[in-house]
């Protein structure tokens, strides 16, 4: 408070001219000098509160003898003025509870070597109470930043949690398409032809996995069931979350090459057709060729050659590696 | 030395995944190629393998429905016998239950009475066990698969006299499968095909031998009494006539479950070329039948089986030149009817006009 008193006597009041500080009556008009203007340009300066300006213009008249005595005067009170209004901020600062800029202006004040050691002590008392006070702040409002803190820190684990779970299921994606079996769509001179030939193919993969009710079994379908038979893994998919597609299978086909791949085609030649598959595996060591002739003309027969191309596609392709 | 062994332990992985594989590939296509690939895989498959086991299993069923039969029961023997002490934890089956399964589809397979004995006794001992376990699924497996021994046994069985009591016990058998809630659908269609053959072979087997037209006319004119024409031992079971209806709608049940069933379809054939040939039905009948194999046919066209039918019934129609057809064609394409079983449909055929 003490500090606060002193502060104020030292901060000129603003309604004050700069004529009270000339250090006396105006000079005897005679012969005007150079520094006579700068003084008079200083005064006018120091009127409209211009302190910056003002004290330039002392500063320049000092440069003579005549001078020097008034303009250092005018230096001193342009001087008071401006660290007047430095606190005078620092208390608007204050008054706000802004903290943080009350302080920071308050430092920079009391490091400011230009600045009179009344100002800067006054500015270093200043500085401590305003710690203080952000202290005290800081102190009441704890809880809330202690929540906010929480929510921040459980927010940040979340994501982290996240960027695991999708770096493990990416890594878990990439080395399962590197087991996959990957069946391309078969090619043939129509569309017609190339559909009816992935058709059956599709057919075959998935009665092989149950044959238990095929209609063309020869067991009674319980004997089927319980033969246990080991799968082939599902082929790598695009996961998409919150909107936004994450490009596994990019990821999986840059480091995820399938161990076994199959393309192939069917002529659709009437009457002999020919269906073809290249099996080729990872490593060349399974890789096979496989040819069959397709009966053309009578759909059946068409359809059952080509089912059974397919299970001898399925076969190889399943077999050609042993660790798939 | 690592290396070496590693990639022979890769090549033997391979060569069972190709059998079981091709194994699969028949089970779900039915052609039999598949089924001779996955014995030649299954076969090379030797004991230090760790797959040994498995590809015993898989061998003896492949051996099964190549129709080598002794076989098949030799290695599922054998098997059941290595693995008796291996019980499992967990719903499924366990392997040696699985095994005595198969082992008795296999005798069932060969048709001789010796053979049946065994499969009842094998499905006896199974029924026992998972009953007093309360392990429904392989109760109801095991009763289903004694209800379709008992239909075999009704048609194929030397004990003729005996073959009443096997329908008697097919039906008995059959009809409890049905009624448990716990039999599932794979369950429920043997049940069902087994009802359908054991009331074919009652209609079949069931009825006195009408020698003339008169008796013909006797027959007729006796409409209300239809009993009058049932065997000695027959009686209690149903109607004659009725039979056949009977069997037509155990048949037509199973293919809701299993549309297309090849089996069945074949089942129906049947029953239709046995109307005809006891006389109790048109011949147009063996048109129908000829249909039902050509649909059979059009779900697997690698089978000789459905060939030798097609000559059966062309024989029946008095068709020379369709049966020699079929002979022809059915002996071209793979499969495991016996050499004896063509013999008697080329020589049947070669003696029509």
């Amino acid at each position: 408070m003490l500090v606060l008193v002193t502060a104020i006597i030292l901060c000129p009041a603003p309604g004050r001219t700069a004529s009270e500080y000339r250090g006396g009556p105006p000079a005897k008009k005679v012969v005007p000098n150079a520094c006579d203007g700068e003084l008079s340009v200083a005064s006018m300066f120091a009127d409209l509160g211009e302190w910056k300006d003002a004290e330039a213009h002392f500063t320049a008249a000092t440069k003579e003898e005549k001078c020097r005595q008034q303009g250092l005067a005018g230096i001193k009170v342009a001087r008071t003025h401006e660290e007047a209004i430095l606190l005078r901020a620092g208390q608007i600062y204050e008054g706000e509870n802004q903290w943080s800029k009350a302080a920071d202006l308050y430092r920079a004040v009391a490091s400011d070597s230009s600045i009179g050691d009344a100002t800067r002590n006054v500015a270093n008392e200043r500085l401590r109470s305003v710690l203080l006070a952000q202290a005290r702040e800081k102190r009441w409002s704890g809880p809330r930043d202690s929540v906010s803190e929480w929510v921040k820190d459980a927010f940040e684990l979340i994501v982290f949690v996240l960027s695991l779970f999708l770096l493990v299921f990416t890594a878990r994606s990439i080395w399962k398409s590197r087991r996959v079996i990957l069946i391309h769509p078969f090619d043939a001179p129509t569309d017609e032809l190339a559909k009816g030939m992935n058709i059956q193919m599709r057919y075959a993969r998935v009665t092989m996995n149950n044959p238990a009710f095929s209609s063309a079994a020869q067991m009674p379908p319980f004997l089927i069931e319980n033969l246990r038979f080991s799968d082939e893994v599902e082929p790598i998919e695009d996961l998409e979350i919150a909107g936004s597609k994450i490009p596994f299978s990019s990821l999986g086909k840059l480091f995820g090459r399938p161990r076994v791949r199959v393309t192939g085609g069917f002529d659709g030649i009437a009457p002999v057709g020919n269906a073809y598959s290249f099996i080729q595996t990872y490593d060349s060591n399974g890789d096979a060729f496989i040819r069959h002739e397709i009966r053309i003309g009578v759909p059946s027969e068409q359809r059952l050659d080509l089912l059974n191309f397919a299970y001898d596609v399925i076969v190889k392709a399943s077999s050609a590696n042993s660790d798939v | 030395m690592f290396r070496f062994l590693g990639k022979q332990e890769n090549n033997v992985k391979r060569t069972f995944l190709l059998g079981e594989r091709s194994l699969r590939a028949y089970l779900a296509g039915g052609n039999v190629r598949f089924l001779k690939d996955a014995e030649a895989s299954l076969s090379v498959i030797g004991p230090n393998a760790k797959q040994y086991r498995d590809a015993r299993f898989y061998l003896g069923i492949t051996k099964a429905q190549l129709r080598k039969a002794d076989e098949s029961i030799d290695i599922l023997k054998k098997l059941q016998a290595s693995v008796s002490s291996e019980k499992e934890s967990g719903p499924e089956i366990d392997f040696v239950d699985q095994v005595s399964l198969q082992l008795a589809y296999a005798h069932i397979k060969k048709y001789t009475d010796d053979d049946f004995d065994a499969a009842k006794n094998i499905l006896g001992t199974l029924v026992s066990s998972a009953s007093a376990k309360d392990f429904a699924e392989l109760r109801l497996q095991a009763k289903s698969l004694l209800a379709f021994l008992y239909s075999v046994m009704a048609g194929y069985s030397k004990r003729v006299e005996q073959k009443s009591e096997f329908v008697r016990e097919a039906r008995k058998i059959g009809e409890e499968v049905l009624i448990d809630s716990q039999t599932s659908p794979a369950v429920r269609f043997e049940a069902l095909n087994a009802l359908g053959i054991a009331w074919m072979r009652f209609a079949e087997n069931s009825r006195d031998k009408i020698a003339s037209p008169e008796e013909v006319a006797a027959v007729a004119s006796q409409a209300a009494g239809r009993t009058s024409t049932i065997k000695r031992g027959w009686d209690g079971i149903g109607d004659t006539e009725d039979g056949w209806a009977k069997a037509e709608d155990y048949f037509n049940q199973a293919l809701a479950i299993v549309p297309n069933s090849v089996r069945v379809l074949q089942n129906k054939a049947t029953s239709r070329r046995l109307q005809v040939k006891q006389g109790v039905a048109s011949p147009a009948l063996l048109t129908e039948a000829e249909d039902l194999v050509k649909r059979s046919l059009e779900i697997n066209d690698q089978d000789q089986f459905p060939f030798y039918q097609l000559a059966l019934i062309a024989v029946e129609k008095r068709d020379k030149a369709s049966a020699l057809n079929y002979i022809h064609e059915g002996l071209d394409k793979p499969g495991a009817v016996k050499e004896k079983e063509w013999v008697a449909v080329r020589s049947a055929a070669e003696a029509l006009p």
